[in-house]
């Protein structure tokens, strides 16, 4: 698993990415009279958003486990799946560590008061490869998934802090 | 107390009742928390919606079918062909 590890780090990351996805949400301040200038940084906001919450959802899985990593939370989530004999996972991985739908899976969330499977629904649609994505989307859809992660990571954030 | 769900029973009902609804979907469940349903389905109905409109689509049909066992679907991840 790589360097950045720990809870402290997905915490800080999760905050720090989404605000950098609500500066590009902004009016740019590089050719800001260019005539794409309201839409050309959209992807790349709704691309460090989606990723704000798989930072914190990863550190939520490190909390719900009582463990100060996400590498001894995977240890701890695999004896588990193991004994119910299920196939071990890899959240430090790329293909099931990127994606939000997966992770959800492994957490208690959806017995939480107050989580909302349509809410996480729309933010678990996040792709790791919008960040190759040459396209602009609308300024709607960027605006309402940036809310909606706005809206997931302000209802997960208070079950993570001690 | 956690109230618990029959994953097998839930998630047939709810594929079934995407698939009429969504008849060139393809769907896909698995299983999480406690036997709660995960459902991703791909669908080109869901191609020009937003993804609060494809989650509405869904979340529509689920709550009429299924009513009370749809408190047991607790993600369902919807993409359009152009997403794939």
């Amino acid at each position: 698993m790589p360097g950045f590890d720990g809870i402290d780090d997905f915490l800080k990351s999760s905050s720090r990415r989404l605000k950098d996805a609500e500066e590009l949400m902004e009016q740019p301040s590089r050719d800001p009279n260019r005539s794409d200038a309201s839409r050309r940084h959209l992807r790349g906001a709704m691309y460090l958003a989606g990723h704000a919450v798989e930072c914190l959802v990863k550190a939520y899985l490190i909390e719900q486990e009582d463990r100060q990593s996400l590498r001894d939370a995977q240890v701890q989530i695999n004896s588990r799946r193991q004994a119910k004999g299920q196939r071990l996972c890899n959240i430090g991985g790329s293909t099931q560590g990127h994606s939000i739908a997966f992770l959800l899976t492994l957490t208690d969330l959806a017995v939480r008061p107050g989580y909302e499977p349509n809410l996480w629904g729309r933010v678990a649609n996040w792709n790791p490869y919008w960040r190759y994505d040459p396209s602009i989307p609308g300024r709607t859809e960027a605006d309402e998934f940036v809310q909606d992660v706005r809206s997931a990571l302000d209802w997960l954030l208070p079950k993570i802090m001690r | 107390m956690e109230r618990t769900f029959d994953y097998a029973q839930t998630r047939d009902h709810a594929v079934e009742a995407l698939r009429q609804r969504f008849p060139n979907a393809a769907i896909t469940a698995e299983e999480g928390w406690h036997g709660r349903v995960h459902i991703k389905i791909v669908s080109p109905e869901f191609d020009n919606l937003t993804g609060r409109q494809s989650q509405d689509a869904v979340w529509d049909v689920l709550k009429e079918r299924l009513r009370e066992e749809a408190q047991g679907i607790s993600l369902v991840l919807t993409l359009g062909m152009d997403e794939l």
